[in-house]
């Protein structure tokens, strides 16, 4: 069953000018649950501009994306800033963990906005991040962590409020190659053994190879889906 | 994560510039709260020397004496009177007195001065005065001597002992001329005051004057001047309103009131031109902050954190940000202001015979009083609030990707 189904999706800039930029350009495309996908393509395809529409981030100018049954185009903001903080996980390039909290302090970040209890933060917190294999740098603040680590964080932070995927953008491009093939590892355990649902945005070749599905993008359009 | 504890630690991010923004508060607050002090401590001490010790913040007296202020309009004193005003609340004191011009002369000097005639006991309970002997003794009941202020005596030449001749016209055109022994020197803080100030007892002055059991005025005292406006219109409803007036220090002081508040307007706005360079200061720390910030602002908005609650963070941190410079700034005005209030600064060279010709005694005094250190805190905490509104709007009105990707 589909948890994310996108219809006709178009998004265009500067729609009403001269030049009207085609980001993303009617597209159509299902996530089931579980998947492990690669959205694929040159710089300017439309790759983040995609994610960041079924991440709720950015409207779409036309079309619908609908997620767990929810047309996320018809919430209203605060309704959607909730159904992201439920639903969605991100992981972004430069990690963006926020600076003045502890690795830890970062991945119960969430799970604080969804009103979870001390206790069960604390120990959701230190499972996820023993999961990305960082347990012992808990207690250090982000500019103590190396790029790699600092991605780990981002994903265990991703993982905490239980979302139903989570959306990856670029997310081994700031890593060197042992830092990204740790990260892809833990990555792919977490969709093995808990059936996690990723959906990456990247023209990293070590991500695709590892992508059970790659969906390319040109001009903003899917020009491949296999 | 709790607000207070993110905040504070977003608030220490950037240390420096923390320090720096908070200093500037604390700076603010302090020459706020001790400018504003010396002015209110000075003004409350002008006050005191002319109203407190001279004529009272109310005065009863005949209706048609302020007019003119002639020794014929005079009202008679009445113990029942006097009583009935002592019970009102916040009345500290009622002291008659008879008071008007006379000539004073000692060898071959003459000089025009006020002749007080005051009840010894109650006028020293009220006002202390007789602290303010300095050479010579207090007057006692009934007393045949009289007190000179410092200056007048100094410019007449008359010391302790001497004996001196006043001389008026007094109640009805009878004429008033006697000899007083000087009893002592008195030095009267308003300079305008010590130099034509003579003080004798009630009943020798009314005798000089041949208005046995008469007033100019009943003078009442006031814990506070703060109360005037509460007790005056109960001083109105005692007294029988077809003969006599109640004034306030200020019917009777214009020149006094005025000269206050242009000064207290004049500081104000200094302060005010102040406060408009802090307030640009905080208001640039706020627009780096949140341009620095701009980027992690939508990372959390992408997150599922809602916008109020971000800003309720950035409200939280300026508050805090606001809260460590100005108690840093209250904790050391408050050392300054104590300190210069157990110590005014006296005023020498010519500073000083500037006051005086003014009739204001030469000394900075410092006000404790804590609305001064409250209004400074509350100052600051509104421009922080105002600049804050800046953070705010900017909060509520980005859009997720293009702070994202800032």
């Amino acid at each position: 069953m589909s948890i994310i189904e996108i219809k006709n999706l178009h998004k265009i800039y500067n729609e009403n000018s001269e030049i009207p930029v085609y980001a993303v350009n009617g597209i159509d495309l299902s996530f089931e649950q579980g998947e492990f996908s690669a959205i694929v393509g040159p710089s300017g395809c439309g790759k983040t501009t995609l994610l960041n529409l079924l991440g709720g981030l950015d409207s779409p100018t036309k079309g619908e994306i609908i997620i767990d049954g929810v047309n996320i185009g018809e919430l209203s903001e605060s309704k959607l800033t909730d159904f992201r903080m439920k639903n969605i996980g991100f992981v972004f390039q430069a990690y963006n963990l926020i600076p003045v909290l502890t690795a830890r302090e970062n991945v119960e970040f969430i799970m604080h906005l969804q009103h979870r209890p001390k206790k069960e933060r604390l120990e959701r917190a230190m499972a996820l991040l023993e999961a990305v294999g960082i347990g012992d740098r808990a207690d250090s603040r982000p500019s103590k962590l190396s790029g790699g680590q600092q991605q780990r964080v981002a994903v265990a932070r991703a993982l905490a409020s239980k979302p139903k995927f989570i959306l990856a953008d670029e997310p081994t491009a700031n890593l060197d190659s042992k830092a990204t093939e740790k990260l892809l590892e833990i990555m792919e355990k977490l969709n093995k053994e808990e059936n996690i649902t990723f959906i990456f945005a990247t023209h990293d070749a070590r991500v695709m190879k590892k992508a059970k599905r790659l969906i390319n993008l040109e001009d903003g359009k899917v020009i491949a889906n296999e | 994560m709790e607000i207070i504890k993110l905040a504070w630690r977003n608030i220490w991010r950037n240390k420096r510039r923390t320090v720096i923004t908070a200093s500037s508060l604390m700076f603010a607050v302090i020459f706020g709260v001790v400018m504003r002090s010396m002015q209110l401590g000075t003004y409350d001490r002008m006050i005191d020397s002319a109203v407190r010790q001279y004529s009272g913040f109310i005065q009863v007296q005949d209706s048609a004496y302020w007019k003119d202020k002639t020794i014929d309009d005079l009202m008679p004193d009445s113990l029942l009177l006097r009583k009935e005003i002592s019970k009102l609340p916040d009345v500290t004191g009622v002291l008659p007195r008879l008071e008007s011009f006379a000539l004073i002369s000692y060898g071959n000097k003459t000089k025009g001065a006020i002749f007080q005639g005051i009840d010894p006991f109650l006028d020293n309970q009220m006002t202390q005065i007789s602290h303010k002997v300095v050479k010579g003794s207090f007057l006692t009941k009934d007393d045949e001597g009289i007190l000179l202020s410092q200056r007048l005596a100094g410019y007449m030449g008359v010391n302790v002992g001497d004996t001196v001749v006043l001389l008026s016209q007094g109640y009805h055109a009878v004429t008033a001329a006697d000899v007083f022994p000087v009893r002592g020197i008195v030095k009267i803080p308003n300079p305008k005051l010590d130099r034509i100030l003579i003080i004798g007892s009630l009943k020798r002055v009314q005798d000089f004057y041949g208005a046995d059991g008469m007033l100019t005025s009943m003078v009442v005292n006031i814990n506070s001047k703060n109360n005037i406006d509460k007790v005056l219109p109960e001083v109105k409803k005692i007294i029988d309103s077809g003969r006599f007036v109640a004034l306030s220090w200020t019917d009777m002081n214009k020149e006094l009131k005025q000269q206050i508040e242009s000064d207290s307007v004049s500081g104000q706005i200094m302060l005010g031109i102040l406060y408009v360079v802090i307030f640009f200061g905080i208001l640039g720390t706020i627009i780096m902050m949140t341009a620095e910030r701009r980027k992690e602002f939508g990372v959390m908005v992408a997150l599922g954190m809602h916008r109020y609650y971000l800003a309720m963070i950035v409200f939280v941190e300026t508050i805090l940000l606001g809260l460590v410079g100005a108690l840093t700034g209250e904790l050391i005005s408050t050392g300054i202001v104590s300190y210069y209030y157990r110590s005014p600064i006296k005023i020498g060279g010519e500073m000083k015979d500037i006051y005086e010709q003014f009739g204001i005694e030469p000394v900075l005094a410092f006000s404790k009083d804590f609305g001064i250190f409250l209004n400074q805190f509350y100052v600051v905490l509104a421009l922080l609030v105002i600049a804050v509104l800046y953070s705010i709007i900017k909060i509520t009105g980005f859009k997720i990707i293009d702070a994202i990707h800032s």
